[in-house]
């Protein structure tokens, strides 16, 4: 099996299908080597392929008309982006960067439709992919609009601390977050949470340390995730 | 004494590509060629996150605990 087999084989949407399949949509697919900060497409371009992260990390974001980057997320090994795009025949939603040295895999956008339509198990676990994403952006939208990004860490700290409290009593074992996983599941990026967490240990709220979150004044936090309008 | 928390590296994920001991602002990362292996230097490393950002293989996490101040925990652990 070459590289792109290999991956394919081992991806969530392509399990259970033969090595003959795989082969099939393997050989529809090339790799792309690219180097950190290339630009791999702009926002607003006519939709050309769907990507796969196999190795590195890649940057999604859209420029406000100032000029400003706005991240919209990183794209990890195993992820796939552009598929949007590739369905609704729409522009591309956001530009996208390597942030890492990165290769991908790309396959034109009709060959990845004719995956889609020519292996129904691979549509249906995209398909559940989509509804645990829409399930969470929903549940993002609600806090996006009540919420800046530091009132949802804030939110998210306090939650997090009193659960475990609870759970100690019971049993260990909480998985500890990176902050880039925190970012993640809370629709921002690492340097974000970054400095969020800086600044609350600043007023007090917390205690930063090497690989511990000490949450100083529980009831800071939770009045702060709480307030209307911006920090 | 507490053990200082490190960085974890996933040796099965590592390909020994490098970029992390040119991205840590500490120098605490170097290659055992011999062993093949990513050595992290304890007293160097800053938990900066700098490694974990550049990995492209995202072998290497830095994780955090969250948990309230030992003063809110009252005995629920037994250390008090």
């Amino acid at each position: 099996m070459d590289m792109i087999e290999t991956f394919l084989a081992q991806h969530p949407y392509f399990q259970g299908l033969k090595d003959a399949q795989i082969a099939a949509i393997a050989r529809l697919a090339t790799t792309r080597q690219v180097a950190a900060g290339e630009v791999l497409a702009l926002e607003g371009d006519p939709c050309r392929a769907v990507y796969f992260v196999i190795r590195g990390r890649v940057r999604a974001f859209k420029l406000s008309p100032q000029g400003r980057e706005q991240v919209i997320n990183d794209l990890l090994p195993g992820q796939i982006f552009y598929l949007v795009p590739a369905l609704d025949d729409g522009v591309l939603p956001t530009t996208t960067r390597a942030a890492t040295r990165t290769t991908l895999l790309s396959f034109p956008c009709p060959d990845f439709v004719r995956v889609l339509e020519g292996y129904p198990d691979v549509a249906v676990q995209i398909l559940r992919e989509f509804a645990c994403r829409l399930r969470a952006l929903s549940s993002l939208i609600e806090d996006l609009s009540l919420r800046t990004v530091p009132q949802r860490l804030a939110k998210f700290l306090a939650e997090r601390a009193q659960e475990r409290a609870q759970e100690r009593a019971q049993k260990p074992g909480q998985r500890q977050l990176t902050q880039r996983e925190m970012a993640a599941q809370l629709g921002t990026v690492r340097e974000v949470i970054a400095r969020s967490l800086a600044d609350f240990d600043q007023r007090g709220w917390i205690h930063l340390e090497r690989g511990v979150i000490e949450i100083e004044d529980l009831d800071a936090l939770i009045e702060f995730s709480n307030q209307c309008g911006p920090m | 004494m507490t053990k200082k928390v490190m960085p974890e590296i996933d040796r099965e994920i590592c390909d020994l590509c490098g970029d992390c001991l040119a991205a840590c602002p500490t120098q605490a990362l170097s290659l055992d060629a011999e062993q093949q292996v990513i050595v992290l230097d304890e007293e160097r490393c800053a938990y900066c996150g700098d490694c974990e950002d550049i990995c492209p293989e995202g072998a290497i996490r830095l994780p955090y605990e969250i948990r309230l101040a030992k003063k809110d925990r009252g005995d629920q652990d037994g250390s008090a």
